[in-house]
């Protein structure tokens, strides 16, 4: 574990380092997507700013939600000035902070694929920074555990010595791959917004299997907080995802149905798609 | 008292028998206006070079030249003609600026709440002990008051420059706040007063 990295003589907390680092890289993957698709305007700064803030937000009031006895959970006060720094919270609370912003300035555009390669990156680097001060995950006798001292906060595996998962290590190679397969299927995937559908989809698949090796406190049915709140989102997301597989969106990604079925007259008649492809 | 003298009658007005536009026979070089007169929309413009209509009139071929002068109707504008409706111009890029200006919004949120988060801790080190908590909640109210209150006014400008810098200032609330965990925008007092410092 490293809580501080040394600089020099400067010393910087290494969840701050690298949360901020992903969140540069982040910027430059937007900036360039955003580029490549002709959308570097001025309504995408507002996605942007509505993603910040809403992630900001999101990720300070979700623990204010923490247990179902609403007499358990703190105020919103006290969530918001003690809350917790979740992911999902911050995606989810991106995800309504864009949709806010967008209506404010009555933008109808889908702005989803310019974020979802660039948050891919930026989570991957995110999660080493986790990795480094974090409880690293539940016990595991596999080649690969890793040991943490007794001192990391709530972390039984950490004072008994135990090896545990590296599973901030397996959200980051998820992620990269995420970011390679979004680059390759960018130019497959017509319909905007499929792109951030099909990595949101894919992410929610994953976290909720890693959670089994994260050291989350279990709630109910031996399951953790967050896998209780994906059980929601993923059945959203599978809805989404029949409704788009039934249209055609993903036909392109499928080799099999992209031999039988033909384009949509939306995307043939596209001259912009045409270009892409 | 004599009757002023006929003005010698212009080229481009219209006349019977004139040529028509698109007549091969009306291409000729344009003829100088007496000394002061008024220039109709076709004719040569003092000391802006070639006639024609300035670069963002429409660039059609001229329409009917009015009449002027003594001998001529008056049309009901005066001699110059109904003022020109321009086209607007064509609209500027200005999404640069904005973006210039929301990187000066962060880089000013931080300026400001560094300077905040001296005088918070400040105030907060000389109150009681009771009231530590009470002084670190009112930063952090200023703060955001400072992101979103006047990021949402600088907003309501509603110029290039004031809406990249608005953006810039709530963008700078949530990446301090996402960074920091909350420690620079006065969320998480805990880190405060609990010997973080």
């Amino acid at each position: 574990m490293l809580e501080q990295l040394r600089f020099g003589g400067v010393s910087v907390p290494t969840h701050a380092f690298f949360v901020g680092l992903g969140v540069i890289l982040a910027s430059v993957v937007f900036v360039l997507e955003a580029r490549r698709r002709g959308a570097l305007r001025e309504e995408s700064l507002v996605a942007v700013t509505g993603a910040l803030v809403g992630g900001a937000i999101g990720m300070r009031l979700s623990g204010w939600a923490e247990h179902l006895d609403p007499a358990l959970n703190p105020s919103l006060v006290e969530a918001w000035m003690f809350g917790a720094r979740s992911i999902l919270g911050g995606l989810t609370g991106a995800y309504v902070g864009v949709l806010v912003a967008k209506r404010l300035i009555g933008y109808r555009e889908r702005t989803g694929d310019l974020f979802a390669p660039a948050v891919a990156l930026g989570m991957a680097v995110g999660r080493i920074g986790c990795f480094l001060t974090e409880a690293p995950g539940r016990p595991t006798s596999l080649p690969w555990g890793v040991h943490a001292p007794a001192t990391v906060p709530e972390c039984p595996g950490c004072v008994s010595g135990q090896a545990m998962h590296p599973s901030y290590l397996y959200e980051t190679v998820f992620q990269l791959a995420a970011f390679g397969a979004l680059l390759w299927a960018r130019s497959r995937v017509d319909r905007p917004g499929e792109l951030f559908t099909l990595y949101l989809g894919a992410y929610a698949v994953f976290r909720f299997l890693v959670e089994f090796t994260r050291a989350n406190e279990t709630v109910w049915l031996d399951l953790t907080r967050p896998q209780w709140f994906l059980v929601l989102g993923l059945t959203l997301l599978g809805i989404r995802l029949g409704i788009g597989y039934r249209k055609g969106f993903y036909d392109r990604l499928l080799p099999f149905r992209g031999e039988r079925r033909p384009l949509l007259p939306a995307v043939r008649l596209s001259p912009a798609g045409e270009e892409e492809r | 008292m004599s009757t002023p003298p006929e003005p010698p009658e212009r080229p481009h007005d219209p006349q019977p028998g004139d040529p028509q536009p698109g007549d091969p026979s009306r291409q000729q070089p344009p003829v100088p206006p007496p000394p002061g007169g008024p220039y109709g929309p076709a004719g040569p413009q003092p000391s802006q070079g070639p006639a024609g209509p300035p670069p963002h009139a429409p660039q059609g071929p001229a329409g009917p030249p009015q009449s002027y002068g003594p001998s001529g109707p008056q049309p009901p504008h005066g001699p110059y003609g109904p003022p020109r409706a321009w086209p607007p111009p064509p609209p500027s890029n200005t999404a640069g600026v904005v973006i210039a200006l929301a990187i000066v919004g962060v880089v000013a949120y931080v300026i400001v709440n560094f300077v905040l988060f001296l005088a918070t801790l400040a105030v907060a080190d000389g109150a009681a002990s009771d009231n530590k908590n009470l002084a670190l909640v009112g930063g952090a109210v200023v703060l955001a008051l400072i992101a979103f209150g006047g990021g949402t006014l600088l907003i309501l400008l509603r110029k290039p420059w004031s809406r990249g810098l608005g953006m810039g200032l709530m963008i700078g609330w949530a990446l301090l706040t996402i960074f920091t965990a909350g420690f620079c925008t006065g969320v998480n007092p805990s880190l405060y007063t609990d010997g973080f410092l």
